[in-house]
């Protein structure tokens, strides 16, 4: 449980951490979903997590 | 308002400060952290983002705050430095970036390049839309041989897209029972890019019956949908593809769905459309900058930034009122998952267009994106002769973060992924300059995606946004 006071953490991202993972390229290419015009890799979902 | 504090020294490219209504971000770029601070705690990183180190940071802080109260947040802010959160510096990923292990794994069939619309703002070439070319059943079938015989994938993804894809239901029909026969060992997933309006009841059983994912172009309010989406004799569309709309949410849906709008400079206040959306029943709602020369009268401007951010912002708001209110609608681009989400290699890679994600014609040609289609130089071979093009596929293979100067020096790169390459190649006149107006768009989207995640803390998110929009 966070107790800090001056600093809330809404996220603790991972980005540092899958160091081992170099991209096995199941996940869908980026602009499929919706977008189709406007793409952001940020909001996908890796296939791998997802199995 | 709200201002934003983007620092141009120190870690400016590592992190990311701004305000909104008295709610204070840093968005830690390396680690992907999100943090929220109070006015100490900001002050603070305001000056160790300028270059400044603790003892001067808190030189200056005390100037403003009670010391005790300086060094506790000094603490706080060390402790997350420390547990690498906070003020990370980049890894220069460079070795992540994609060499020739990426290959081939989904294929956007334009099985249709006629349309029975026809959209002001349509980025398809007027010629093509104009022809009757409907893909037919040798090119349909080369296009996914060449798929599975390329991909090195478990995971495949056929898009159907246009034109109209629905002109063609027997060409998409085809396309899904040959993908499934001849790649059965595969995990297939189909998406269907339609305009809505012919959304009839077997289109929609086909596609429940093989769970495709709906992509349903729709842009809002009766006035700003009829103003662009038109038919050939220039009547609006927007009665019919509510009726649709509405008869596709009483039925139940599908498995994944997204009704998609375009705005233009004619809707700048576009989270009035996302309302209207949403009352019509949609959960899922997507609304996307139209992609157009600056000489069109509804493309976006550099003058319209502002107000397009606050736009965002407006729109992050109004989604947690409803949210607070029972009514959770999912806009596309504020689902993220910070905690999740894909790894490092893909966020250098970006779209994957042009070697992970190629388009084709009617007539079998591959093109790196839907966006490229109709414009010959982009031309990368034939379904029935693979790849001919190859150094083209070579150039969007190495337009990845790293080799796209101004990516590497902004904080949103690893959430953007490097942009639209075909904004960049038709807009910019360059594949490894990204389109600039784009790129703004993306950063005042992706702050207010941020801050729509912050809002969702306990306690934090529905009475900040009500008494925000008052």
């Amino acid at each position: 449980m966070e107790t800090r006071k001056h600093v809330q953490t809404v996220v603790a991202g991972s980005l540092r951490k899958p160091l081992q993972e170099n991209g096995c390229g199941e996940c869908q290419t980026s602009c499929q979903s919706a977008c189709k015009t406007s793409c952001t890799v940020g909001n996908q979902a890796c296939a791998v997590r997802q199995k | 308002m709200r201002s934003s504090a983007e620092v141009k020294c120190g870690f400016s490219p590592d992190l990311h400060l701004f305000q909104v209504d008295g709610c204070y971000l840093a968005f830690d770029v390396n680690s992907g952290s999100l943090h929220r601070l109070d006015e100490v705690a900001w002050h603070l990183l305001q000056q160790l983002a300028c270059g400044g180190d603790w003892a001067l940071a808190r030189q200056e802080a005390v100037r403003h705050f009670p010391p005790d109260v300086v060094d506790e947040a000094c603490r706080e802010l060390r402790e997350l430095q420390e547990g690498g959160q906070l003020l990370t510096k980049d890894q220069g990923w460079e070795d992540f970036a994609p060499g020739g292990e990426l290959g081939l794994k989904a294929l956007c069939l334009n099985i249709a390049h006629t349309c029975n619309l026809s959209c002001k703002y349509c980025f398809v070439p007027e010629q093509l839309r104009s022809g009757r070319d409907l893909m037919p059943p040798e090119v349909i079938r080369a296009a996914l041989d060449f798929l599975i015989r390329e991909t090195p994938y478990e995971f495949l993804t056929v898009d159907f897209f246009g034109g109209e894809p629905l002109l063609n239901l027997e060409g998409v029909k085809l396309a899904v029972d040959y993908a499934l026969e001849q790649g059965k060992e595969k995990k297939w997933k189909f998406t269907l890019t339609t305009n809505t309006s012919l959304l009839d009841d077997e289109a929609l059983a086909f596609c429940r019956r093989h769970n495709i994912s709906l992509v349903l172009s729709c842009d809002g309010r009766p006035e700003v949908h009829n103003r662009y989406r038109v038919t050939g004799s220039g009547a609006g569309t927007s009665s019919l593809v509510e009726r649709r709309l509405k008869r596709f949410f009483e039925t139940g849906g599908c498995g994944e769905y997204f009704v998609r709008g375009t705005y233009t400079r004619s809707n700048l206040d576009f989270a009035e459309d996302v309302r209207y959306l949403a009352r019509l029943g949609a959960g899922s709602i997507s609304l996307e900058p139209v992609v157009a020369p600056a000489c069109r009268p509804y493309a976006l401007r550099y003058e319209d930034l502002d107000r397009l951010r606050e736009e965002y912002f407006r729109l992050a708001r109004l989604l947690r009122e409803w949210e607070a209110s029972g009514c959770r609608v999912s806009f596309y681009h504020f689902d993220f998952d910070l905690m999740g989400g894909p790894c490092v290699a893909k966020r250098l890679t970006g779209c994957g267009a042009g070697y992970q994600y190629l388009a084709v014609t009617p007539a079998g040609e591959i093109y790196p994106c839907h966006q490229f289609v109709g414009h010959p130089d982009y031309r990368l071979g034939d379904v029935r002769e693979g790849i001919t093009n190859p150094e083209l596929r070579e150039r969007f293979r190495r337009a990845h973060l790293y080799n796209k100067k101004p990516c590497r020096s902004c904080w949103a790169r690893f959430l953007c992924g490097g942009g639209c390459h075909a904004q960049a190649a038709l807009l910019e006149g360059d594949l490894y300059q990204p389109y600039p107006l784009s790129c703004e768009l993306m950063r005042a989207r992706l702050e207010a995606a941020l801050y729509y995640m912050a809002q969702g803390l306990p306690g934090k998110g529905a009475e900040e946004a009500a008494a925000a929009s008052r």
